[in-house]
């Protein structure tokens, strides 16, 4: 199954997830923000990747083809 | 698009992230930009980040995200002034595209596709099998604005079967008729 929008494993098992966000004036802004383990939001991404068969990029791979 | 489009520092030394992003506005159609620009969008590629381009923003911190500045995001789409600008934040993100994903932004603000009913049907059809990104704040929260903008820039990057593999035959049709001006 193809998946696109990956999330990205750091070699200490960490991930890279985006997040967006909504300021005041109305901007919204697109980043990237590092869940451990102990984040509640880690474990509803791991859980997303195992109901769907996927796997998180590697950090390696990812260096490889910088996207955004 | 002329003055609609700035490009920060010397436009004949772009850096290999300006050059990305220009390469990934090369993959939406003269069409689909000229209906942008028609509605009101312009475009600042830039080589930092949002922080390091708007003074306003330099230091500033993000709402919602604990210890984030606005110095560590790399794209935005500014309703008020109508610009989409890309630059380079601390890590990628993780999008097809940043340009691609921004204007998916400026073109639901502007030509009010983030609230077509037809998206909230797919949203919310869809909304148990998406990740938490397109998840957040529930069916009619800020998801699926950001579901249409890594939609779009999927459709454009990798056709409509990477969407419909992704989301589903109906998100690819949506958008398919998006692109066309169909909609």
């Amino acid at each position: 199954m193809m998946d696109t929008t990956l999330p990205v494993r750091r070699k200490n098992g960490n991930l890279l997830v985006p997040f967006s966000v909504e300021a005041a004036d109305g901007d919204l802004g697109d980043g990237v923000k590092e869940l451990t383990p102990d984040d509640p939001e880690y474990a509803q991404w791991e859980a997303w990747l195992k109901r769907r068969g996927l796997k998180a990029r590697d950090e390696e791979e990812e260096k490889n083809g910088l996207k955004g | 698009m002329g003055d609609k489009l700035q490009v920060d520092g010397d436009p004949e030394h772009m850096s290999e992230t300006q050059r990305r992003h220009i390469e990934d506005m090369a993959k939406v159609s003269d069409d689909l930009l000229a209906r942008a620009v028609a509605a009101g969008l312009k475009f600042r590629i830039g080589d930092t980040s949002v922080g390091d381009a708007f003074p306003e923003k330099k230091g500033q911190p993000v709402k919602g995200q604990a210890g984030v500045i606005w110095d560590q995001i790399g794209g935005v789409y500014r309703p008020k002034s109508s610009t989409v600008f890309v630059g380079k934040g601390v890590a990628s993100h993780n999008t097809d595209s940043l340009f691609i994903h921004e204007l998916g932004h400026g073109l639901g603000d502007k030509l009010r596709y983030n609230h077509h009913p037809d998206l909230a049907s797919i949203h919310e059809a869809i909304y148990g099998r998406l990740n938490p990104y397109h998840q957040q704040g529930l069916p009619r929260g800020p998801g699926r604005r950001e579901m249409l903008a890594d939609g779009l820039a999927t459709f454009l990057t990798h056709g409509d079967g990477a969407v419909a593999a992704e989301y589903g035959p109906e998100f690819a049709l949506f958008l398919r008729r998006l692109v066309k001006g169909q909609i």
